[in-house]
């Protein structure tokens, strides 16, 4: 399957920078997040979010390359799982964001995988070995 | 890192620093625009930060709150005491009322080297 692409790349009010883009494998809606999820970009994070709850797919957040995540990005995101029908899975967190994931509890409403691949498997069995590689 | 720390202690005091300079953006200047002093030390042990506002006096009062509020309202500021080792709060800090939030980190590496348990 070819992937439909939706890249929105932002700066926020204050200059910090981030960048989603959002990639369908199979039956699934994947989030690419890079950059800071903070007070100025946590609008662009909203917006991602809200397009991808419009459609009836399960949503895996991949957060590989994302620095930075505050309180304002995880309301949002809980905010999301919160209006969505479907499932809202988190993956590829650093060391300190899974940390912040798990102080807060988060990880108890968003589940946690450490790759895109593995949130794939476990959310969306459907996905093909060679869909999940190029993701 | 800063002041011989590791890369993720780095991350949390920036974390923590972030959140008290959105809580002072968001309620003691209610979203406006109002000066902020931030002042950061260390002695080689912790680092020592301290950020001063000059809003307004929160009405509720203000805290760190020890465990999760169910509405999952103050996150942010339960994570600055998750990951520091002290914070306290100056709330009025002067007559025209203002905030002062002073967090001390320790060094984990310091933590480690003075653990009764360490290996020879």
């Amino acid at each position: 399957m070819v992937p439909d692409f939706e890249q929105n790349g932002h700066h926020g009010q204050r200059g910090a920078t981030l960048e989603c883009r959002t990639e369908v494998v199979s039956d699934c809606t994947v989030i690419h997040v890079s950059g800071e999820v903070d007070l100025a970009t946590a609008p662009i994070f909203e917006k991602a979010l809200d397009s991808a709850i419009a459609a009836p797919h399960p949503i895996i957040v991949d957060f590989a390359a994302t620095r930075y995540i505050d309180s304002t990005g995880l309301h949002v995101l809980l905010q999301a799982r919160a209006r969505h029908q479907r499932a809202v899975a988190a993956a590829g967190l650093t060391p300190t964001l899974r940390r912040v994931f798990e102080l807060t509890s988060v990880d108890r409403t968003i589940p946690l995988y450490a790759t895109v691949a593995e949130a794939l498997s476990r959310i969306c069995p459907a996905s093909t070995s060679s869909e999940v590689a190029g993701s | 890192m800063l002041a011989g720390g590791s890369d993720e202690e780095a991350a949390e005091v920036e974390l923590v620093t972030g959140e008290v300079l959105m809580n002072a953006h968001c309620h003691a200047y209610r979203g406006r625009h109002g000066p902020l002093q931030l002042d950061l030390s260390h002695d080689g042990k912790k680092i020592d930060i301290s950020i001063h506002d000059e809003g307004d006096v929160v009405d509720r009062g203000l805290n760190i709150p020890s465990t999760l509020a169910p509405g999952n309202e103050h996150r942010g500021l339960y994570l600055v005491g998750k990951l520091t080792d002290h914070v306290e709060i100056v709330h009025p800090r002067n007559a025209r009322g203002g905030t002062t939030i002073r967090m001390v980190k320790r060094l984990n590496k310091l933590r480690w080297l003075e653990s009764p348990l360490r290996l020879s």
